[in-house]
């Protein structure tokens, strides 16, 4: 350990993912002592396998989450709703690089939308010019493809086909610029080389992650004590409600506590209500910052499905980029088209296994089979529309299972608003005319099984009683706490989270330091 | 019963008898799957006078279908699954080349091959 559990003048950091990884190297070159917690093991680049079900136990998250309610996870998958990652670098390391701007409108959800019966719209605490330039800092910092000059990628496969699709229907918004995955030699990274398991941990770094982009930075300030397989069970508090300690396990299960100054949770949107929840007390009997009643609350994941056009031409979709390239005309709030909001059509492909998992869960003999043998005469497509915050969509405590550590297992409940059902009905008639449009003998279709963008459950809000954080993260109730992950969305926006969780953490940073040198923490 | 559940014609039996050599062994250590397993192929068996293997494969299906929500069945078409299309053995007949990084991925192998469309303009 660089820096000893009894010094309280360190700010600690939980998850090391985009909002913490990104976060902790900002502060450290800003001349702060950094003690960032990891409850995952620290990989190499050579430790990550072209192996999808390999990389899946290597990776993922798999302590027990319930899943409730009526979605496709609750049906499908209980036991494994969430895919996100355990691991330094968190989800960074298996997401697939798409990386696109909030825009104007989403931030005034409410403002735009109007009040939806049976959602919990509010607006974002902040603007969008105000975000401007901390998004210009992050394309910069992960080489985001048409920003700074960065050229974008030759298409592959499964991008021409939804190019040429969607262009014969009359689409205009069609590019694959966007991508934090290298075109070329960037930030001592390597160009792409076309890989195709960009899901499995880029094997060369050409994508960005936090484990090679952010922490290694991080380090040679000499300001960062990264304490991996470390999880976090429990924020402290001292008599006045300011945060004091964290007390955290190893990889044994030998308890520690470290003293901290300020504390920043990025967990990612089930393990940071989770945690705070979990650090009730007398002075706060439903946890830590939740006078407003909303932790945990608003829960949201993204309108998924998924649609594959079956071609009498090969393919080979898997070879490349996992996600080449979207379909931005629906990303619009048109609501002639039946619902509020938008969406993106993402191509994406997905290996043989995943595709035996994937694409009918329940399916068997010669239909199931039969789909399987055009696997390489197949292109794929992902929605990644808006969903509404809805108070009872949202991570609860178990009220008996307890994980191994004793603590109770989260729950992670959703009732899918008809908003949704109508986007993903329209999603699932734009893809098969988009396949169609290019000679296409058939599309299925197929819902998303588990959430890989979790937000939302510990929003930001103008108003203290709405919400649970401000617009720099910053707990209403509790000066010192920050939350640093996609918990603080306020809406879910229908862009990937990624993008805007490293902006929001540049913000953060910078916003922290000031306050420290203001000894306003 | 697996060529029935992931039927294949053109894949011989070596891979399908695979999967039945690693839930067998999967059964010998767990006394509860082993148990599952005997109950399932039991009840399949009793259907008719004549034990199941015995049957026309359209009678096959029809009894397998009827067992569809069964712990049995849904253990053997999850693991089945699980195992089959997760056999690198199998891939290349469905054209999936499996890894690619140490072949220098797909950058010179074919990643934009696709002739039957105009590349992406402007």
């Amino acid at each position: 350990m660089r820096f000893d559990l009894s010094d309280d003048s360190v700010l600690v950091v939980i998850g090391s993912g985009a909002g913490g990884g990104t976060l902790a190297h900002e502060l450290c070159t800003r001349g702060i002592n950094v003690v960032l917690l990891e409850a995952g093991k620290r990989f190499r680049l050579g430790d990550f396998r072209n192996d999808e079900m390999f990389a899946y136990q290597q990776l993922t998250w798999q302590d027990k989450r319930i899943a409730t309610g009526n979605w496709a996870a609750a049906q499908y998958a209980p036991d494994s709703p969430t895919w996100t990652a355990k691991a330094v670098g968190g989800t960074t390391i298996p997401w697939n690089g798409l990386s696109y701007r909030v825009q104007a409108h989403e931030f005034r959800a409410r403002d735009t939308y109007g009040e939806i019966e049976g959602a919990s719209l509010t607006d974002w605490p902040i603007k969008p010019e105000a975000l401007a330039p901390y998004y210009d800092l992050a394309e910069a910092r992960m080489g985001v493809t048409g920003s700074h000059g960065i050229p974008t990628h030759p298409a592959n496969n499964n991008y021409k086909v939804l190019y040429n699709g969607a262009r014969r229907l009359g689409y205009k918004m069609i590019s694959n610029a966007g991508l934090a995955i290298n075109s070329q030699g960037y930030d001592h990274r390597p160009a792409c080389r076309q890989i195709g398991f960009c899901n499995q941990g880029c094997k060369i770094g050409a994508k960005w992650s936090t484990l090679y982009s952010e922490i290694p930075k991080a380090e040679k300030t000499g300001k960062l004590d990264l304490r991996t397989q470390c999880m976090a069970l429990k924020l402290e508090h001292d008599k006045h409600g300011k945060i004091s300690s964290v007390v955290y396990a190893d990889q044994d299960g030998n308890k520690f506590v470290q003293k901290a100054r300020v504390v920043c949770v990025a967990g990612n949107a089930i393990e940071t209500p989770r945690l705070l929840l979990n650090s009730d007390s007398a002075l706060f009997p439903d946890g830590l910052g939740n006078s407003s009643g909303q932790v945990g609350k608003n829960y949201m994941h993204h309108t998924g499905a998924l649609a594959f056009g079956v071609f009498d031409k090969p393919v080979h979709m898997y070879r490349g980029i996992t996600t080449p390239g979207t379909v931005f005309d629906e990303m619009i709030h048109q609501p002639r088209r039946g619902f509020a909001g938008g969406y993106l059509i993402e191509a994406v492909s997905m290996g043989l296994p995943f595709m035996a998992l994937m694409t009918d869960s329940t399916g068997w003999g010669r239909d199931y089979a039969g789909l399987l043998e055009r696997y390489d005469h197949m292109a794929g497509v992902l929605m990644n529309g808006e969903d509404l915050p809805r108070e009872q969509n949202r991570v609860s405590l178990h009220a008996t299972e307890t994980d191994q550590h004793g603590l109770p297992v989260p729950v992670v409940h959703v009732e899918e608003h008809s908003n949704e059902l109508a986007m993903r009905g329209h999603f699932y008639q734009q893809a098969a005319a988009i396949f169609e449009a290019v000679g296409a003998i058939r599309t299925h279709k197929a819902p998303t099984l588990s959430a890989t963008h979790n937000m939302g459950t510990c929003g930001m809000s103008e108003n203290p009683q709405e919400g649970v954080v401000n617009q720099w993260g910053q707990a209403h109730d509790i000066n010192n706490l920050f939350i640093s992950d996609g918990s603080q969305f306020t809406t879910s926006t229908c862009e990937n989270p990624t993008l805007t969780i490293v902006a929001l953490a540049i913000r953060q940073a910078e916003h922290i330091a000031q306050q420290l040198a203001r000894r306003k923490l | 019963m697996l060529r029935l559940l992931f039927p294949h014609d053109a894949i011989d039996d070596q891979p399908y008898i695979a999967v039945v050599d690693t839930i067998n062994q999967m059964a010998a250590a767990r006394p509860e799957l082993s148990a599952v397993l005997k109950t399932g192929l039991q009840e399949l068996d009793g259907f008719q006078s004549e034990p199941w293997l015995k049957l026309s494969p359209t009678r096959q299906l029809e009894e397998l279908a009827m067992i569809e929500t069964s712990p049995f069945f849904q253990t053997v078409r999850l693991t089945g699954r699980f195992l089959f299309y997760g056999n690198k053995e199998v891939w290349p007949y469905f054209g999936y080349e499996g890894s690619s990084f140490e072949h220098g991925g797909y950058l010179h192998r074919g990643f934009n091959d696709l002739d039957w469309l105009p590349e992406p303009g402007d």
